[in-house]
Parts: C-alpha cells; sequence; structure tokens
C-alpha cells in the first residue's frame, strides 16, 4: 500500500515537472540561446577585446547608441566578423547560428510575422530567389555602387532580385576546381603542372580519355561519377524563358558520368563517406560505398587522382591529407561554377536599419575586413577584388606553392552567373536520377530522358517541355 | 414569482458553466485542428508557395492533381506496400487471436504477451528504420550474413536498393509495428463476448473452426469494421517509415515515394504549398470514399446474415 502511494506520489511529480518543464522551455531556451549567443561573441571577441566584454553584459551601455544587433546566420563564421564589429564600434551583436536545415522555416516563419526580432539574415545562392521574392531581404541601393565596383561580378549579381535591386552580399566566394595529387600527376603524365592538368579535364571526353589514363596507372580519377555534376550548367541554363534546355553540355554530363560508373573509372567511394575523407591522405579501398572502412580489411586499394570541388571543399581536402598535405595542385576544369556561400543581409522589418546595413557593409565591403578575414579564416576566399588582387603572389604551400588566390580570382571572374535558376537544385536531382538508373542498366537513356522530361513537366508545370 | 426568476437564472448560469468546463479543449481544437484545415482549403484554391501573397486560381491546382503522373504513382505505391502491411497484419494479428482465444489451448501470460508484441510500436520511426536499414545493410547487415552464411542465397540481397524488395521491407516494417496494436483490439473484442456462448457450443459439440466461424468472427465485426478502417487510413498516410529508409537515395525515394511524401516534397521542397493543399483535400475524399465503402460492405455483409 506504501509502495503503491509512493509510485503515485513519484508520478504525479514526474508529471508536475514535465509540465512544468512544457511551459517554461520557450522562456528558458530563449534566455539560454541568448546567454549562449553572448557568451559566444564573449569568446570569440576574447583576447582582443577584453573590455568590451564586460560591456556586453548589460551592465553598462555597450555602445554609444545603446543599439544591438541580432543575426541569424548559418556557420560560424560570422562570430568572428561581430567580434570585430563590435571591437571597432561597441555595437553590441548576439549571433544565432541555425541548423541550415531548419534555416528557411525559422525564417519564413518569424519574418512572414513580420517579425523584427532579427536584424541581420543570410541566405544561400539557392535560397536567395524566394526570400527576394518574399521581401524579407531590405533595399541595399545605398551600398550598390561601391558592390559593384568592389566585389566580384557573380556575388553582385547573386545578391539581386528579379528587379535588380541590391538585396545581399557575400563576403566570400566560391568557385569550384579539380583539385588533383601532384605526386600522381609526375607518374602518370610526367608532369604536374596546373595548366598541363587543365587540358587533361577540359571537356567531357578528355576527362573519359584522362580516367583511362588513370586507371591504367593503377588509380581512380574520382571518387565517384558525381564529381561531374558541377559541370552540368556548362555553356546553359536548365531553364531559358520558361523553356527546359537539354543541351550537348548536359547529354555530355550524362554519357561522361555512365561510362565513368560502368567501365569502373572511379573508386565508388560517395562525397563524405569515410572512404572519401580516407583518400585525401593516401589509400582507400575500392568499391568502399558508405562503409565504415574498419570493415573492409582486406578490399583491394587504390588512390584517388582529384576531386571537383568548390573552394571550401579544397579547405576540406587540405585539413584531411595528413602526410599528403601540400602535395596537391589546383587546375580547371570543363567550365568555372560556384557552389554554396554566405551571403548577408538586413531584415526588411528591422528597427536597426541604418546600424544592419553598416554590418553588412563591414562583412563585405571593407578591404580591412576582407584582408583580415582572408589570413584569420586560413584559406577562404574573399568577394573583395582588390583583396583577391592584393594577394594574388601569395604562394600556397598546402598547394605546392602554387598562386591559389589568383587561380580562384580568375575562376571567379569566369562564372556567369546568367546560367544559375531556381530551378537547378531539383532538376540537377532528376537528372542525377535518371544519369543513376541508366548506370545501373534500369533504363536505357531513351526511356531514362523520357522519365526526367515527364518528372520535371509534372513538378514544375509552368516550365515548358518541348522533346 | 421573484424567487421562481432567481432559480431559473441560477440554472442558466450553471448550464453556461458547461462552455467554460469545455473551454480549453475547444480552444486548442479550434486553434490548431479546425483553422489549419481550413486554411489549408484556402490555400488549395491558390498559388502560396510560402514566400509570396497567395493569389486566388480557382480549380487550378485540382485539376492539376488528376494529370499529376508522379502522384499517382506514389499513389499506387501507397497502395501496395499498404497491401503488404494489411495481409501481414491482420493475418498474424488474426492468428494471434485465435491462439489466445481458444479455450481448449488454455495459453497463459496473455498480459506478458500483449506488451511484447506492442512494443514495437512504443519504438520512435526513425529508430525503426535507423534498425531495419542497419539490419537489411547490403554488404554488411546481420540478414544478409545469416541467409549467405546458412547457405540460402548465394549472393548478398540488395535489400533496399531493389524497388520491389524495399517496398516490401517497408510494408514489413509497417506490420511488424502494429501488428500487436490490432492484436489487441481483436483480443479486447473477443474477450468482450459472452463466454456462455463458447460454452453452449461447445456443449453442443461444435468444433474449434466452427465455433471461430459462427461465434468468434460475427461477434467481432464492430471490432473489425473499426480495424480496418483506422488500418486503411494510416496505412494511406504512410510517411516517415517510407521517407526515413529511403533518406539521401533519389532513385529509391521514388520507389517507396506515397502519397504523402509526394505532398510533403511538393509544399516544403518544391515551396508549392496551395498545390500541396489540394493533393491533401483530394487524398481526404479518397480515404473518406474507402471507409464509407469498407463501412458499407460490412453491415451488408451483416444483413445476409
Amino acid at each position: 500500500m506504501k509502495a503503491k502511494k509512493l509510485t503515485a506520489l513519484a508520478l504525479a511529480g514526474v508529471m508536475v515537472l514535465s509540465m512544468a518543464g512544457c511551459g517554461n522551455s520557450n522562456a528558458d531556451s530563449s534566455t539560454a540561446s541568448n546567454n549562449n549567443a553572448a557568451s559566444d561573441s564573449n569568446a570569440s571577441s576574447g583576447s582582443t577585446a577584453a573590455d568590451n566584454s564586460t560591456a556586453s553584459d548589460g551592465s553598462t551601455p555597450s555602445s554609444s547608441t545603446g543599439e544591438k544587433l541580432v543575426v541569424w546566420t548559418l556557420a560560424d563564421d560570422l562570430k568572428q566578423f561581430a567580434a570585430r564589429y563590435t571591437e571597432q564600434t561597441g555595437v553590441d551583436i548576439e549571433i544565432n547560428v541555425v541548423a541550415p536545415a531548419d534555416y528557411s522555416t525559422k525564417l519564413t516563419s518569424a519574418l512572414g510575422a513580420k517579425s523584427s526580432e532579427v536584424d541581420i539574415i543570410v541566405g544561400e545562392p539557392q535560397m536567395l530567389g524566394n526570400f527576394f521574392e518574399a521581401g524579407f531581404f531590405a533595399d541595399l541601393s545605398a551600398l550598390d555602387a561601391e558592390a559593384k565596383e568592389q566585389i566580384v561580378e557573380y556575388v553582385y549579381e547573386a545578391g539581386k532580385d528579379d528587379a535588380g535591386v541590391l538585396r545581399a552580399l557575400s563576403y566570400q566566394v566560391t568557385p569550384g576546381a579539380i583539385i588533383y595529387r601532384r605526386d600522381l600527376a609526375q607518374e602518370i603524365f610526367g608532369t604536374d603542372d596546373p595548366d598541363e592538368m587543365s587540358k587533361k579535364f577540359k571537356d567531357f571526353d578528355t576527362i573519359l580519355q584522362t580516367a583511362e589514363e588513370v586507371k591504367a596507372a593503377g588509380y581512380r580519377i574520382f571518387s565517384d561519377s558525381g564529381n561531374l555534376r558541377w559541370y552540368a550548367n556548362a555553356g546553359s541554363a536548365w531553364v531559358v524563358d520558361g523553356v527546359l534546355q537539354v543541351s550537348d553540355a548536359k547529354l555530355g554530363y550524362m554519357d561522361a558520368a555512365v561510362k565513368l560508373y560502368q567501365d569502373e573509372l572511379v573508386a565508388f567511394a560517395p562525397e563524405w563517406s569515410a572512404a572519401w575523407y580516407a583518400s585525401m591522405a593516401g589509400e582507400l579501398p575500392l568499391d568502399a560505398g558508405w562503409s565504415d572502412l574498419a570493415e573492409l580489411e582486406g578490399a583491394e586499394m587504390t588512390q584517388v587522382f582529384s576531386y571537383s570541388l568548390p573552394s571550401w571543399g579544397a579547405l576540406i581536402v587540405r585539413d584531411n591529407a595528413n602526410d599528403n598535405k601540400g602535395n596537391f595542385g589546383i587546375c580547371s576544369g570543363p567550365c568555372s561554377y560556384f557552389g554554396g556561400g554566405t551571403f548577408i543581409g538586413v531584415n526588411t522589418y528591422s528597427e536597426h536599419q541604418e546600424t544592419a546595413a553598416d554590418f553588412v557593409r563591414f562583412c563585405t565591403l571593407n578591404e580591412d575586413t576582407a584582408q583580415w578575414w582572408l589570413e584569420t579564416s586560413n584559406g577562404d576566399v574573399v568577394s573583395n577584388k582588390a583583396v583577391l588582387d592584393a594577394n594574388q603572389d601569395y604562394e600556397n604551400p598546402s598547394f605546392g606553392n602554387q598562386k591559389t588566390y589568383e587561380f580562384y580570382l580568375e575562376e571567379a571572374n569566369n562564372i556567369d552567373y546568367s546560367v544559375v535558376t531556381k530551378y537547378d537544385d531539383s532538376i540537377g536531382n532528376f537528372w542525377g536520377a535518371s544519369i543513376e538508373a541508366i548506370q545501373k542498366g534500369e533504363m536505357t537513356k531513351e526511356e531514362a530522358i523520357e522519365d526526367f522530361y515527364m518528372q520535371v513537366e509534372t513538378t514544375f508545370p509552368e516550365i515548358t517541355v518541348i522533346k | 414569482m421573484s424567487v421562481e426568476k432567481k432559480k431559473s437564472k441560477g440554472i442558466k448560469n450553471r448550464d453556461n458553466m458547461g462552455w467554460l468546463f469545455i473551454a480549453p479543449f475547444l480552444i486548442v481544437f479550434l486553434t490548431f485542428s479546425i483553422y489549419p484545415v481550413l486554411r489549408t482549403l484556402y490555400l488549395s484554391f491558390t498559388d502560396y508557395s510560402g514566400f509570396n501573397q497567395p493569389t486566388w486560381t480557382g480549380l487550378t491546382n485540382y485539376k492539376r492533381v488528376f494529370t499529376d503522373k508522379l502522384l499517382w504513382e506514389a499513389f499506387g505505391n501507397t497502395i501496395k506496400i499498404w497491401g503488404i502491411n494489411i495481409i501481414l497484419q491482420l493475418g498474424v494479428a488474426f492468428l494471434l487471436t485465435i491462439v489466445f482465444s481458444d479455450i481448449k489451448y488454455k495459453m497463459r501470460g496473455l498480459s506478458v504477451f500483449r506488451a511484447l508484441f506492442y512494443l514495437p510500436n512504443l519504438i520512435a520511426c526513425t529508430s525503426v528504420a535507423f534498425l531495419f536499414k542497419t539490419l537489411l545493410d547490403w554488404k554488411f547487415g546481420s540478414v544478409n550474413q545469416i541467409l549467405t552464411g546458412l547457405g540460402i542465397t548465394d549472393t548478398a540481397v540488395d535489400w533496399l536498393g531493389t524497388p520491389v524488395l524495399l517496398r516490401t521491407v517497408v510494408g514489413v516494417i509497417g506490420a511488424w509495428m502494429w501488428f500487436g496494436n490490432s492484436f489487441i483490439m481483436l483480443m479486447a473484442g473477443v474477450q468482450g463476448i459472452n463466454g456462455d456462448y463458447f460454452e453452449a457450443a461447445a456443449i453442443d459439440g461444435a468444433g474449434r473452426w466452427t465455433i471461430f466461424g459462427k461465434i468468434t468472427l460475427p461477434l467481432l465485426r464492430p471490432i473489425m469494421l473499426y480495424v480496418a478502417i483506422t488500418s486503411l487510413i494510416g496505412g494511406l498516410q504512410i510517411f516517415d517509415i517510407p521517407y526515413l529508409v529511403s533518406l539521401g537515395n533519389q532513385k529509391m525515394t521514388r520507389s517507396v515515394n506515397t502519397a504523402v511524401m509526394h505532398l510533403y516534397n511538393m509544399a516544403f521542397k518544391n515551396r508549392q504549398i496551395g498545390y500541396a493543399g489540394a493533393i491533401a483535400f483530394i487524398l481526404f475524399f479518397i480515404i473518406a470514399i474507402c471507409s464509407i465503402g469498407i463501412y458499407f460492405a460490412m453491415y451488408a455483409k451483416k444483413e445476409d446474415d
């Protein structure tokens, strides 16, 4: 009896506690995130701005104007920018990092209700179109002239809405490249010169030829055939004036990807798999897929010759290279492209428009900041043309003393932003699925393309499909 | 007069108190159930993308539903998965009900088994999906290792990479998760039948199958109707397991793409919320019609008896 009473009491206690927990969770989490954000910005300002860290406790006014900016961002980068901004201006900044998968939803529900709780918002290129249409990003026309002059063209173009009004800017550029192993290049081709290597990757046919040569030497050209997907936009957009375009470049990509797969010219280690990371430091098991490497002992081993990745990917290769560090080179593929990048803008409903715009300007249109970020981030490619110019002669030891900033500036300048459409992600996925169906022999090329047309037609009725 | 008036007023007041008591539920129900349904209905007649101002487009979205080949492909997948699911789920539940309700077997430990059978239903879908993905892995899954180890198959079976097999797997997972639930309801139904019937039948010399066919089944009809309709509604709305087992694999996603997954993709991936609303309402009507169909099928049978 006593035990029953005790159990009942305990259960009632648990219920009360859990309900109390529910009731307070919002308040708790918001204060917690505030505290976190505050402590984050303090931590990152740390050694450089010891005096500011007391100011941001709130006990004393933190700035001359008493303003505080709230930032919702996708990555940790802006924490460091914010600490530097606080140090220079005294304006307190709270950074909230939101997981990329949740970002659109969070922003849409907050700004859909015209919330002014956030001042600075960000977006990746593929999100920007929708955000601009929704009117979330304030007009930054005041910065237009400066941006046009200072920023790499494709970033400036990507930050404008359909009407040509500037609404967001990025502090970085993310041009892509082929990152290749210099030692293997010497062994297979007798040279590791980037210009010579660019010739080996100049179009899909040449890539297939190169792949055969690399395989003959006992290696594989890529980790998997997906490396080619970046070049699908070579020459033309997926949709022009509302009409679907299946250009020769796209068909060339399809044929090349199928051949790479069916002739086993790649290592079958998908991007982000354990084997993919391992390949950067040396040998990897052939055909590893997503498996744990420990499970693959005794498998046939090979090495991956090259990776097709945006500039942030080059840093991943560098950071996982171990003994191979310094042993990589960077060259061009069939066309210049970019992937990702964080664009910053001001919330239309923010009550601190001027300060917020000033912060965007500080992050993106300030040469000192750009030079500082280039050094602090240890290799991020900034969007400021003058700073990239000034660093052109920097010889990067991680890439065999190649002048990487010079290379990326040229690639970034060659990017044709007009071939980017809001459909690229979805249509690219449909095309990728069709390629996979051919690779595995489930469909013929004709069937796969027919199926691709069907998917585009039914998903986007506004696109005209001419077969 | 004045006393009477006072009295009636008091009663009236007490009547109104009822509203106060149901207010918490009513407010939550109206806000979180009725309003979203009506809002979805409104949006289904617009071109809302989540970012723009909704503009009225009339029946455009509904017309599009009927020409959306991917949706009907997804609907076909849903029926296939549901078919496998329902046959296994109800089959196993019935079998167990027969075994546990038989007075001659005198099975012990019903409450223990009931809890055991119900357990899979308590595991979060994400964990179930991950568990089966691990067990059925092509190269290193336990299932393939057992099959090849015992020499049942020569080569590993690609459970998760073959469309037909993946659909079967999803159906089996559903059945595994829900057979305990159906079993509990059927068993409760059996226990609700007056024991005198069974005893009388047994005395009259009726065999096991006669008792089951002539007494248990007919008296279970209301419960069976409930089980059939709830599993139909659940089955046609299946989303989490197929979504999770095929996550990250475009091709396999399509082979287990269910109607609700298609709806989800349209709303949150392709940002066509208005159109997704139209799919939701069409799906609602299909489920409603099927439910009414089952109801009448079962009651028509009763009149035959």
